[in-house]
Parts: C-alpha cells; sequence; structure tokens
C-alpha cells in the first residue's frame, strides 16, 4: 500500500549516545516512509532504539547520520531556529501526558501556548481554535479553566492529543500513547485517534511495545531489534506471515486472550548477550542462526508487495 | 482444579486508608495447585487484597475485617510472629519490580540463602548448595558466578527469575504473584510466566496471579475473579469466562480490548468502549459499575449485588445476569 508520496522519508539514520566514552548507536542505520493518512507501526522490546527514534524524527534529538525528509526538505541536520516553523507540522503524543502538561498552568493556557509561539496573534481566534480542538478531543469545555491534576489518566491523555492538534499538524508521533492507560480507557483513546485520522487525514508513526494495540491500529509495521529494523510489511502480511525469526518470536509470545488458544511453552532461549562486531545482532537468541551470521550482518531486502527483511535465511 | 482441596479461603475481606474503606468485603478462594487470576484495573484493590493476605499493606492502611483462611488459621488474627514464619515458608510474595524487594547491596545468593536459613534447619554451607540449585532451576545461567552478583548485576528477566527462586525456596503451597511480568518485555514475559507455572506442577503449589492483563490469565490460569472498585464482579473457570463473561463489566473489557478478537483492524472494526472512568463509582449506593453499565435495573441502584451462582464455579454479582439464569 504505497497512496501519495511519502509525508516524511527516513534514510539511513543513525542516532548515537556515548556511553563510557564510547559510540553507542541506539538507532544505527534506520529508513522508513511515512505516506499521507498512513499510520506506521513502531514495535520493538525495551532498549531497541524505537523511542530514541521517535525522538531523533521529532528533532528532539540530533542524528548522527542521515537524512529526515519532510516532504523532501531535510530537517537532519536544521538548528533549532529553523525548526521552529516546521513544528507545526509534526507533534508528539507521549506515553504520560501529565509528566508532559506544565502542572501550574490551566488547560486553556497549555493549549493557548502554542498558537502564540506559532504567531497566531489574534486572541479571539485562538480562543475558537483552544475551544474547537477541546470539544473534537472529547473533553468538556470547562476543561478550560482546570489544571492537569484535576483529570484522570485517559482525560489527560486526550488533553495531551489536543495540545499536539491545536496546531493542525499533518504528523503525529505517538510514543505508547495507550500503554499507561487501562484496557477500558485505552479503547476510549483508540477510537479517538481512528476519527481525528479519518477527519482530519493525519499521519501516525505509532511507537508501541504492545503488539495487539499495533496489530489493530497500525497500517504497516516495522519491526526494530538492536537499533535496526529487521522486518517491515503491511499489518495482515506481518501477522499472516512473519520472515524474521525475531517477529516470529515477538508474535509467539503474545498472550492471546482465550484459553482454548494456548501457545506451546516458549523454548528457553538464550538472554540477548554480547554480538560479535559485525554480525546479525539476533544472533545469540536465533534458533535459525549458522556461521555466516556471525561474519556478516544481513541486509535488508525486499520481499514481495513492499515486504522487507534483514535475514540470511528468512 | 476445583475437585481440589481448597487451600485460601478469603472471607469478606475489607481493607482501607483513613476512613476510607477501597477492599469492600471480598471473598474467594483458591485450590491447592491452581493458578487463580485476580483481575482488574488500576484502583479495583487487587494488589491491595495482595499485600493483605499477607499482612503488608503499607503505612495507613488496615484490614477492616474478614478472615483469610490458610491452612485452618487465620492470616488475618496471626501474630506477627507466628505470621513471620509462615511468610516467604508457606506463602511468599513476588512483586512487579524485583529491584525494590531486592536488597541493592548483597549478593543475590545470599538474600535467597537468608530465606532458607530462617525457616529451614540447615547449616550455611547446605544453604548455599540449595541456593545454587534454586538459580539453575530457574534457568539463571552459570550459578555459581550469577549467586555472588547483586542485583544491578541482573536484567529484568533476570531479577524476576531470581525473586521466583527466592518465593520458591522453602517449597511454599501458595505463591502471590502481583504483576509478575508488567515491567518486561513480553518475549521474557512468557519465559517467566512458563518458568513459574513449570514450579507450580513441580512443587505442587498454587499461585494467586494478580494482573491487568487478559491474554496472561487466558494463558496461565485455571480459574478467574474480576474486581471491580473494591468488589467481586465475577469468579469462574477460564473456559465459560471467556466464551461467555457475565458481568456487563467483564463484556466491557473483552470487547474493548484489542488482543481479545484476534485479526481485528480499525478500518473494519471500531472498539468497544466502556464509557467514563472508575471514578464515576464514588457516590454509589448501588452496584458500583452502575454508572458505566449499559443494562441497569432499579435494584442496581439499590445495595451493591452480591455474588449468585449462574452455572458451576461460577458465580456473577449482578441482578441483571443473575435473572437471566
Amino acid at each position: 500500500m504505497k497512496p501519495a508520496p511519502a509525508l516524511i522519508s527516513v534514510q539511513d539514520l543513525r542516532t548515537t549516545y556515548m556511553v563510557g566514552g564510547r559510540p553507542f548507536h541506539a538507532v544505527d542505520g534506520v529508513s522508513f516512509d511515512v505516506a499521507r493518512g498512513e499510520t506506521v507501526g513502531l514495535v520493538g522490546e525495551s532498549g531497541c532504539g524505537k523511542s530514541t527514534l521517535g525522538k531523533t524524527v521529532m528533532r528532539l534529538l540530533r542524528p548522527s547520520a542521515g537524512s529526515i525528509r519532510l516532504d523532501g526538505v531535510d530537517i537532519a541536520r536544521m538548528e533549532q531556529s529553523e525548526l521552529v516553523p516546521l513544528r507545526r507540522r509534526f507533534q508528539m503524543v507521549f506515553q504520560d501526558p501529565f509528566a508532559s502538561l506544565n502542572p501550574r498552568k490551566t488547560i486553556g493556557a497549555l493549549l493557548d501556548t502554542p498558537l502564540k509561539v506559532h504567531g497566531v496573534r489574534s486572541a479571539a481566534e485562538r480562543r475558537r481554535r483552544v475551544a474547537e480542538i477541546v470539544e473534537r478531543v472529547g473533553l468538556p469545555a470547562s476543561a478550560l479553566q482546570r489544571y492537569p491534576h484535576e483529570f484522570s489518566g485517559g482525560q489527560r491523555q486526550r488533553i495531551g492529543i489536543a495540545r499536539a492538534l491545536v496546531l493542525r499538524p499533518e504528523l503525529i508521533i505517538c510514543d505508547e500513547p495507550v500503554s499507561a492507560l487501562d484496557l477500558s480507557i485505552q479503547a476510549q483513546i483508540l477510537n479517538l485517534l481512528v476519527d481525528l485520522k479519518r477527519d482530519l487525514g493525519l499521519s501516525y508513526l505509532f511507537i508501541s511495545h504492545d503488539l495487539s494495540v499495533v496489530r489493530y491500529f497500525a497500517d504497516r509495521v516495522i519491526v526494530m531489534y538492536r537499533g535496526r529494523v529487521v522486518e517491515s510489511a503491511d499489518h495482515a502480511t506481518l501477522w499472516r506471515n512473519p520472515r524474521h525469526p525475531y517477529t516470529r518470536l515477538l508474535l509467539s509470545a503474545v498472550p492471546v486472550a482465550d484459553p482454548g488458544r494456548r501457545r506451546e511453552p516458549a523454548a528457553p532461549a538464550p538472554e540477548a548477550g554480547e554480538t560479535s562486531a559485525g554480525g546479525c545482532a539476533f544472533r545469540p537468541r536465533c534458533p535459525m542462526a549458522q556461521a555466516r551470521c556471525a561474519a556478516e550482518a544481513p541486509p535488508r531486502r525486499a520481499l514481495d508487495g513492499g515486504h522487507t527483511v534483514a535475514c540470511h535465511f528468512a | 482444579m476445583s475437585e481440589n482441596e481448597t487451600l485460601l479461603q478469603v472471607r469478606d475481606l475489607a481493607v482501607g486508608f483513613g476512613k476510607t474503606e477501597v477492599v469492600h468485603g471480598i471473598s474467594f478462594d483458591v485450590a491447592a495447585g491452581e493458578t487463580m487470576a485476580l483481575v482488574g484495573e488500576s484502583g479495583c484493590g487487587k494488589s491491595l487484597t495482595a499485600l493483605a493476605l499477607m499482612r503488608l499493606l503499607p503505612r495507613g492502611a488496615s484490614i477492616r475485617g474478614g478472615r483469610v483462611l490458610f491452612g485452618g488459621r487465620d492470616l488475618a488474627a496471626l501474630p506477627e510472629r507466628a505470621l513471620r514464619d509462615l511468610r516467604g515458608n508457606e506463602v511468599s510474595l513476588i512483586l512487579q519490580e524485583p529491584m525494590t524487594s531486592l536488597n541493592p547491596v548483597l549478593p543475590i545468593g545470599r538474600q535467597i540463602a537468608e530465606v532458607l536459613l530462617r525457616h529451614k534447619p540447615m547449616s550455611r554451607k547446605q544453604a548455599w548448595q540449595r541456593v545454587l540449585e534454586l538459580l539453575a532451576l530457574v534457568g539463571i545461567p552459570e550459578p555459581q558466578r550469577r549467586a555472588r552478583e547483586f542485583p544491578h548485576n541482573f536484567s529484568g528477566g533476570m531479577r524476576q527469575r531470581a525473586m521466583i527462586a527466592m518465593a520458591v525456596a522453602c517449597e511454599p503451597r501458595l505463591v502471590i504473584a502481583d504483576e509478575p511480568t508488567t515491567a518486561l518485555d513480553v518475549t521474557i514475559q512468557a519465559q517467566v510466566l512458563d518458568l513459574l507455572d513449570d514450579l507450580r506442577k513441580t512443587l505442587s503449589m498454587a499461585v494467586l496471579l494478580i494482573t491487568h492483563d487478559l491474554g496472561v490469565v487466558a494463558q496461565w490460569a485455571d480459574r478467574v475473579t474480576v474486581m471491580y472498585a473494591g468488589r467481586v464482579a465475577e469468579e469462574a473457570p477460564v473456559g465459560p469466562f471467556f466464551q461467555a463473561p457475565r458481568h456487563p463489566y467483564a463484556r466491557g473489557l473483552l470487547g474493548a480490548s484489542v488482543g481479545e478478537s484476534g485479526d481485528a483492524h480499525y478500518t473494519t472494526r471500531r472498539l468497544a468502549e466502556i464509557p467514563g472512568s472508575v471514578a464515576s463509582a464514588a457516590a454509589e449506593p448501588g452496584c458500583p459499575f452502575a454508572p458505566r453499565c449499559p443494562e441497569t435495573i432499579p435494584a442496581c441502584r439499590v445495595r451493591p449485588p452480591s455474588l449468585e451462582a449462574v452455572a458451576a464455579a461460577h458465580r456473577v454479582a449482578c441482578p441483571v445476569e443473575v435473572a437471566k439464569r
């Protein structure tokens, strides 16, 4: 499924942290596109680099290599001052909205600030847009006079979404937006995100460790392991025909809410150990590993229909 | 599993903070050798219940009433000294974040040995030998070396394995596991829960598994008790429960769950929502779920409904459902 040209196109992106004086590539040569109106799910376990990738695309972090093209314009090396006018177009929703909302400001003020920063001069116009977005995310108008601590987790996430949307962006990067929420609230927020996407023509980069949520919510899915993309495919293909041994391991570990379909006990896979430099990062846990996997990192290769996999033998 | 003898009988257990009661007189059983899941959303009182069973409630919280019968004794009334003989020995507890329950400045092996030395007539040497066996039993490689390491040297999954080794060290009859895998990655979760399930069988322990994850319940539990706002809404064997949950809240939870319908996608199916939030129950004299419930009758608003049988081993606290029986 490749509709319009990519809204955002990431090529060979690398984000490097210094750990104990040595460079560590948390994101190590990642490439992907998000098309207009598309939801791309980014899954992987803790430490795989998915949140770092989200923050780098958002340019909260500076990449050490690669490009991030927003409608063809590379933002990877821009200074923050150059980024400000572009930020209106891509916004972020965080896992814990409470931590990202100033506790001393009313919701009205929290939503007003981004409009001011982005040059909406007329106070009446700002009020109109704030009221509109508050209603759109399902909060009562009375919320505007209240403070973040007065809201429940689900309502706070609605505030976080309202703040991301008040600038009418095209792309929303969602980092675990429903992970902190109870199941009954999770459904409310996912439905809201679906409605907003349809009504406002949004694109999402949806980062989550929860495969069931990604399966429901994404059009296309990227699986990361240790900073690299190991597989990508449209949602139906990935679940019907996962090719990378890591994707298979991940999918088989998801507990299905059906006692009639109990999974086989997991083979006691070794913990992710040290990998030989240059080899495949998944090799120590891989049931299919051979000598070549230690010597040579598998490149990402294309299969049918936009499906890619980075494995010598998959 | 229900033909087995009852190991733990909780009767009308009430727990509160100060003037506020949080768990309102709940009753449930755990049979010897079974895995019973206690599920519910945050704030429903499931973790407080677990801590109350062990009498390890946080400061300010206390048991307001009820009994916790275990092997002929009432744990709610037992003197602290007798309780200490029991904890870690006959009943043990596994918490979500092992880092907070392990001592950061003692090697893992010594912490496990302490449990053995406290409860079993063993020499230090024997205890250390048993520690190495236990670490091997829970799948920690190189027990000799790892036993001398500190909690911070362990990964999250390995730390939880160490906690399990400590919990099963004295071969307890009941392990209470409060969200034991919530902090872990999904592949590690499967390994840890498989391990706990294996040990349950080989050591014939019962497991009281406290979780918010219905997938975990379906995969690893024999029976399930659903809590809502400090009360039991439904209890059933997992088969009938997932096939046809009877309480409107339980039905709502399964409908709201993305994993439940397998290959559902946003383009083809909208998730069922439970309107409102748990806070709606605060001022409710009747059923705590009534403000969010799609099928209330006047009786729901009078008093909290009691648990009544709708089928074998299947009980529900809902007058509407009980009337359908």
